[in-house]
């Protein structure tokens, strides 16, 4: 049947716009996007202007426990800390944590894959079985694991996470490699002369970028629960800056008391950034795929 | 040293088996390996500047045959021998430069083409890998052949990715790609068979023209005996594996002495009610080429089988009488 | 002259997709008559597929039947519900695909199938009985008796073509839709198709309609031909006339270019441009730009499709008002 091809406008064009007949992704597009950018300016505010924090998170700044009210709007925790400020404050951290240790994890995970993909036979095995070793583990385990040996800090901590999500890209990029190698145009550019590495880099890898960069928003949002499940459990980066995993161990056994601000606000914080970072990831791999309708 | 002869491309002998792939509990069970028998001894030779016609249906091993000759895949066996040299005989960094004398035109062209790349630097691409044009000449050369296959207009479509352009555009674009270099040869298989019917015509008339301007050899691979009768020069037909008939178009279509010959021929729908076939097909369909049948490969249906046919398998020989057609079978004398 | 089957009055079909609204088929009417094969011939997107996805309601969203009826056997199908729908096909309209790999359940015997289908729409008939009638038909297809349990896969493409003929014929459907059904066959086997199809079609006077690009499986088969072009219906006629003396520009320009195993010369004229893109269709005759013969009328107004000759129906305005 024909095929009725599609003129791909603009990046941001097409962004803005959404797609009209599927209302779904429209929303997941639009919205995501928007509350990515949401965070991405809360932060550089945070870094800019430590002003808008009303308080100093640190300190003691009003009554401990104190219910959400005009002053504090998101209520004290058990030292009379500013709950709203430790939210903002804490974004820092958790943010630079899951964007260092996606990078990471990207910066080594992709070339490994793309070599082992294209070359095969006996490095690939190996790396494979290295791959797979890793994966097999439990991720919040292992992330402990790493984290108690390591240590503390934001290097350490991102290392640990990365560790964890390497093999998720190393086995995606090494699937698309295999199975982009079979296509007939990689085949169409071995007949024109093409080298192998000419035909990994400007054949196979731009085809494999759409879904790297889509896992790789999603591998934020999973870093960022990962991170606030080590704070969880006191390997956190540093007890005494404001992390929300944190505030949430600390928090936890008000809950009996009734007090719910404590845990509600730093979870609210950690779901609403992990769904906008993978919301943003699925409304990009909408855009970046080419589609073609048949008629 | 080139060729002084004729022929540009010399095939003997050529055999590829493939290994039939089987699970690990079968591996262990059945010690024999089973080989798909794609093409199975094969010998002809491609004349400078004909166009020659390689025809089958599927498992004939005319597709394995052409990427055989391009070195795309190792033969199992046997010699091709391209302008006077043995490739087998060649490195692999050889080989690569010697594609820019052999080049190919794929079946599928969207499929051929990388989807992220633009036309017009999918079409230069190999002056680039060979160092022959780069930048603002590349993209000078690129719009004149573009200009030269009718692919116009060719700055607006030289920046168009794949998935922009249609079917007819893609398949000059793949025609232009192959020419960039001016090859010796180009690999045809089965340039027009997706293209929209009244669009056939038009390209095989471009290529038929390139041909003439560009003093191109042509291995052309095909299903479709009615397109090849319009186009080629010489033709053999190939049947699991083997070439069962070879000749000038003159003498294949009006005197084909294979049974499966007559057949194929006979089978092409006709687009015309008063010549509606009557002549009964063989019966059955082609076995497959891991077990290919002992003998004559043809045997199990072939209308005339003797005895002899199931038990020798029949070479390739001089039709009596004429000169230059050559057909397997042990009927003809 | 036998009754119609079958009865198209300006039938049309739309698909909305994400740069604008395509119309798959445009305003088509014609008749099917009980007994005859009729031949809808057409490059791809021109509609012909569509057109036998729509007679069947099957057609894939969001393509949607957007005007016109559907008259077979009385009953307008667009206004039936889809458990009438239902009831219909298979039984009284049946299908047979391009691919019979993807269109055969890889996990059921073909046996099974039959019986099957058998049992969907005869539920008083015992399995006993209904694999006896199986048996029956895949033996009269010319299929060894043993391979009735087989599955699809161990099939070859042949026989597997053939056991959707089965299919189609094991409920005596009214009318069989035949769309491309030989486009992935070897030629010596689509020959061997070809043949069984049109003993079958006399046997059993089947009303046949067969959907396809190749004008050759048109002239063999077809007693009748419908040329659609950019989902409008150019020419309907009897398959010798059409041949001999098309009306229409497209037609001529279409056989014309078509190569001709038989003929001593070689003398294929080519049709200038392409198949229009249907999003943006130029104005007035879908062909214009294209035809030999356009005239200043051509390209504002689009002709109706009528009857010029006794028989012969054409979209052209060289045939006047």
């Amino acid at each position: 049947m024909a095929q009725v091809a599609e003129i791909q406008p603009g990046l941001l064009a097409r962004f803005l716009r959404g797609r009209k007949w599927y209302g779904t992704e429209w929303y997941m597009t639009v919205t995501g996007g928007f509350i990515v950018v949401f965070i991405v300016v809360l932060t550089a505010l945070t870094f800019l202007t430590p002003n808008l924090a009303p308080y100093d998170p640190e300190i003691r700044t009003g009554d401990p426990f104190t219910s959400p009210s005009a002053e504090h709007i998101f209520g004290t925790d058990q030292l009379g800390r500013d709950i709203f400020s430790r939210i903002i404050y804490g974004a820092q951290i958790v943010l630079q944590v899951a964007l260092l240790s996606a990078t990471l994890s990207f910066i080594v995970g992709v070339p490994l894959g793309l070599v082992s993909g294209f070359l095969g036979g006996k490095l690939d095995r190996l790396l494979s079985l290295i791959m797979d070793s890793i994966y097999a583990f439990p991720g919040l385990i292992l992330a402990i694991a790493l984290a108690a040996l390591l240590g503390a800090g934001v290097l350490n901590m991102s290392i640990a996470i990365a560790t964890v999500y390497v093999p998720t890209f190393f086995r995606l990029v090494r699937g698309q490699v295999l199975s982009i190698k079979e296509e007939m145009y990689v085949e169409a550019a071995r007949s024109l002369g093409a080298r192998g590495r000419t035909i990994l880099w400007r054949y196979i890898f731009p085809n494999v970028i759409p879904s790297i960069v889509v896992v790789f928003s999603l591998n934020i949002a999973d870093a960022i629960i990962t991170e606030a499940g080590l704070a969880f459990v006191g390997l956190g980066v540093d007890p005494s800056k404001p992390d929300w995993g944190y505030d949430i161990y600390r928090g936890r056994s008000e809950l009996v008391g009734g007090r719910w601000w404590p845990v509600t606000f730093p979870g609210l914080a950690i779901a609403l950034v992990a769904l906008g970072f993978s919301m943003f990831g699925e409304g990009l791999s909408e855009i970046l795929n080419p589609r073609l309708t048949e008629v | 040293m080139p060729d002084t002869s004729d022929n540009l491309i010399q095939v003997q002998g050529l055999k590829k088996w493939f290994p039939v792939q089987k699970g690990f509990i079968e591996r262990l069970v059945t010690r024999q390996r089973q080989f798909v028998h794609a093409v199975d001894g094969v010998d002809f030779n491609i004349r400078r500047g004909e166009v020659f016609g390689l025809a089958g249906e599927s498992g004939s091993g005319k597709t394995t045959t052409g990427r055989l000759i391009l070195h795309l895949v190792e033969p199992t066996e046997g010699n091709i021998i391209f302008d006077g040299v043995d490739m087998s005989t060649l490195s692999n960094e050889e080989i690569r430069r010697m594609r820019q004398r052999m080049q190919v035109i794929f079946q599928d062209p969207f499929a051929s083409m990388n989807p992220r790349m633009k036309t017009g630097d999918a079409i230069g691409h190999s002056l680039e890998i060979f160092g022959v044009a780069k930048g603002e000449e590349k993209r000078r050369r690129v719009l004149e052949m573009m200009e030269h296959v009718e692919l116009t207009p060719a700055h607006v479509l030289y920046d168009k990715f794949p998935h922009q352009l249609s079917g007819g555009q893609r398949q000059r674009v793949v025609i232009a790609r192959a020419l960039m270099l001016h090859p010796d040869m180009i690999v045809a298989d089965e340039p027009i068979a997706m293209a929209d019917v009244s669009v056939r015509a038009m390209l095989l008339e471009l290529m038929v023209q390139l041909k003439r301007e560009f003093n191109l050899t042509y291995l052309f691979i095909t299903h479709d005996l009615a397109t090849a009768k319009y186009i080629c020069d010489r033709i053999a037909i190939m049947y699991l594996g083997l070439i069962c008939e070879m000749g000038t178009l003159e003498q294949v279509y009006r005197n084909p002495q294979h049974p499966y010959t007559q057949a194929l021929l006979a089978a092409v729908p006709v687009p015309d009610p008063h010549a509606r076939r009557t002549a009964p097909m063989p019966k059955g369909e082609i076995p497959s080429p891991i077990t290919p049948p002992p003998g004559c490969r043809f045997h199990p249906r072939c209308p005339i089988a003797q005895e002899i046919c199931s038990q020798e398998s029949p070479l390739l020989q001089s039709v009596p009488g004429d000169e230059g057609h050559l057909v397997a079978c042990h009927l003809v004398k | 002259m036998s009754e119609p089957v079958l009865q198209l009055h300006n039938l049309s079909v739309d698909y909305p997709t994400r740069v604008g609204v395509v119309r798959g088929v445009d305003n088509v009417s014609m008749t099917v008559n009980r007994g005859e094969v009729l031949g809808l011939v057409g490059e791809s997107g021109c509609g012909k597929s569509t057109l036998g996805a729509a007679i069947m309601r099957l057609l894939r969203p969001p393509g949607k039947i957007v005007g016109g009826e559907i008259v077979f056997n009385g009953q307008d199908l667009i206004k039936l519900d889809k458990e009438a729908m239902r009831h219909l096909r298979g039984a009284h309209i049946s299908m047979i695909f391009q691919d019979p790999m993807t269109c055969l359940n890889p996990l059921q015997r073909v046996s099974d199938h039959v019986v099957e289908t058998i049992q969907t729409h005869h539920p008083e008939v015992k399995k006993e009985e209904a694999r006896e009638q199986a048996a029956k038909l895949i033996d009269r297809l010319g299929i060894r008796a043993e391979r009735i349990d087989d599955y699809p896969h161990q099939l070859s493409g042949g026989m597997r073509q053939r056991v959707m003929i089965g299919l189609a014929l094991a409920l005596n459907a009214d009318l069989i839709i035949a769309d491309e059904p030989t486009t992935s066959l070897d030629v010596i086997v689509e020959a061997q198709f070809l043949d069984q199809l049109r003993d079958l079609q006399r046997q059993f006077n089947l009303t046949i309609i067969l959907i396809t690009h190749n004008i050759g499986v048109v002239a063999e088969l077809a007693d009748r031909v419908a040329v659609m072009y950019a989902g409008k219906l150019m020419e309907l006629a009897d398959v010798f006339p059409l041949f001999d003396d098309p009306l229409h520009p497209y037609t001529r320009g279409l056989l014309n270019s078509v190569p001709n195993i038989n003929l001593t010369e070689d003398n294929l004229q080519i049709m200038s441009g392409s198949p229009p893109d249907l999003i943006d269709p130029p104005p007035g005759c879908k062909f214009h730009p294209r035809c030999p013969n356009a005239m200043e009328r051509c390209k504002t107004q689009e002709p109706p499709f009528k009857e010029v000759q006794p028989g012969r129906w054409a979209a052209c305005w060289l045939y006047g008002e």
